[in-house]
């Protein structure tokens, strides 16, 4: 996801890209045409193809 | 549909390692949309209705949640989408495969009347994605092992580290038994792909697993974070972590400062009561690298507006533990571990590039004034590397024998720096390239260039086999 900015005011939220979809149910999200679900989804399968940490880790030998 | 808002205060609050219970609700929030947004993909890149997609919306709604929000959901949806983006439009429904049904032992343990409920994954699929080698499926005598081991762990938490605990109930879902790294007393990782799964190798007891599980908690919080706001704009660049032996991207340095932030807070608390000089050492020994990696990453000019705001709230709540008391013996054990592993980070990762060694063997020749050069990351795959000081470290805190150690080493541990100095040139004498003498050396020389550029003496002296190697580090220092 993209990062935002915060917002300007005296209680600066931060915005993301990412649209909050948990009162939907997957049968109401499949049968939407919405452009906004598109673009959600390119940002995040965009962030997983770019350089990540997919994987972090942890190991005593410290 | 409305996009994630966060306050300020909440992502200095993430930043800190104190998330609200609000602010872990939302991050779970975020990661059910996720996994929403990828099956939704999913499904209408079939034609017809995949099975998987029948059980998730003919369950009750809650039901369907659950098990939506499950991260080995959102572990497959990830894997099942990376193979439709490589063969697009080929054998789509038998590429799919099903979504297993969530499989292992469900472990609950309470103290207190805090309940923590998790999966013991040792039978699914989808455990051999989460970056360890998963181990077959246990017996019931392993089962009871591991769910002894939770239940300490989930007392040493409730008892004195509440906050944590709370985190940990908040984002804790399944652990997937890994098999154990022979180099490693105890392995553990954790995918960006599967929000609050984690794979590690058996615990050997409660202390032992409390850490590990709050470590890894917090990669799967910052990936959550990371999903609602960039944290870095990548260069390319890699650097130092204290952490790994590899060089690092600055989001892996980040995921690094954060996991330990927690690593550190436990041992801050643990040392309340009557700790073992162990739990002290571990304190000293990562606040100072929390602070310093949080500080190089304020400075280092790839993260983002959010990634600085996290970043800086975590160095903030870092700072006043680097003024609490601890023992002067343990806090110089403490300073020696920080400075052997970047010594031998920079000895591992960086080299010198062969036109600035020519010119400074050229100068050594001519008798002038060393050249400024530089050092480049030679690149490096991830290894695990145990060391020997460190090794004898640990023994001299637990009060053990550290007679039976190299001599060199020994005496570096003990704080005999003169002695130290003597053995490793010697053994240096002997054999040029040996590496273990080259990280002592830049634990106890008081020559600068050694101390701060192992990597450059140790290619300067290579390639001027006749040069007395404490006279270059004296050259290379001037």
């Amino acid at each position: 996801m993209e990062t935002s900015q915060p917002d300007d005011g005296h209680a600066p939220r931060w915005r993301s890209k990412m649209l909050d979809l948990s009162e939907a149910t997957l049968a109401e999200l499949v049968v939407r045409d919405d452009s906004a679900l598109d673009r959600c989804l390119r940002r995040l399968t965009d962030s997983r193809s770019g350089p990540s940490e997919q994987i972090a880790g942890f190991n005593s030998a410290l | 549909m409305r996009p994630f808002r966060l306050a300020d205060a909440d992502l200095a609050a993430l930043g800190a390692g104190r998330p609200s219970a609000g602010t872990l609700g939302l991050l779970r929030r975020a990661q059910l949309s996720r996994h929403l947004l990828l099956l939704r993909e999913i499904r209408l890149a079939v034609p017809g209705t995949p099975l998987w997609y029948d059980r998730l919306t003919t369950v009750t709604e809650a039901e369907s949640r659950a098990r939506i929000a499950d991260p080995m959901t959102g572990l497959w949806a990830a894997r099942v989408l990376d193979g439709l983006h490589a063969s697009p439009g080929s054998g789509l429904r038998t590429a799919l495969g099903e979504l297993p049904e969530p499989a292992g032992h469900p472990l609950s343990v309470t103290h207190a009347g805090r309940t923590l409920s998790v999966r013991l994954d040792d039978r699914g699929p989808l455990r051999h994605s989460l970056g360890l080698p998963a181990t077959a499926a246990l017996s019931p005598a392993e089962v009871a092992s591991w769910e002894r081991c939770l239940d300490q762990a989930w007392r040493i938490l409730i008892i004195r580290h509440p906050e944590a605990a709370e985190i940990l109930a908040g984002v804790l879902r399944v652990i997937v038994p890994a098999r154990p790294d022979p180099l490693a007393e105890g392995v553990s990782a954790t995918s960006a792909e599967a929000f609050g799964a984690v794979a590690m190798s058996a615990p050997t007891g409660g202390t032992g697993l409390a850490v590990a599980l709050l470590h890894e908690v917090q990669h799967s919080v910052l990936n959550a974070v990371h999903g609602l706001f960039e944290l870095v704009q990548p260069t390319g660049r890699l650097g130092y972590s204290p952490w790994r032996e590899d060089p690092r991207p600055a989001l892996g340095i980040v995921h690094g400062v954060y996991a330990f932030l927690a690593v550190t807070r436990f041992w801050r608390a643990e040392l309340r009561g009557d700790p073992p000089a162990e739990a002290e050492f571990e304190f000293a020994r990562w606040r100072a690298a929390v602070h310093r990696t949080a500080g190089a990453l304020l400075r280092g000019g790839e993260l983002s507006a959010a990634g600085e705001r996290l970043v800086g709230a975590l160095r903030d709540e870092v700072a006043p533990w680097l003024d609490e008391p601890v023992a002067a013996e343990v806090e110089r054990l403490a300073a020696l571990a920080r400075a052997d592993h970047h010594a031998r980070w920079r000895l591992r990762n960086l080299t010198v590039a062969p036109g600035d060694l020519a010119a400074l063997t050229g100068a050594w020749r001519a008798g002038r004034d060393a050249p400024a050069v530089g050092s480049a990351v030679a690149g490096g795959a991830r290894v695990v590397e145990s060391s020997a000081t460190l090794r004898l470290i640990r023994a001299s805190l637990r009060g053990d024998d550290t007679g039976t150690g190299d001599p060199a080493d020994v005496a570096c541990v003990r704080g005999d720096r003169a002695g130290a100095l003597r053995s490793y040139l010697a053994i240096l004498d002997a054999d040029r390239d040996h590496a273990a003498a080259w990280t002592g050396l830049a634990l106890v020389s008081p020559q600068p260039a050694l101390r701060r550029r192992p990597e450059l003496v140790r290619a300067a002296a290579l390639a001027l086999p006749e040069a007395d190697i404490a006279a270059l580090a004296a050259w290379l220092s001037r």
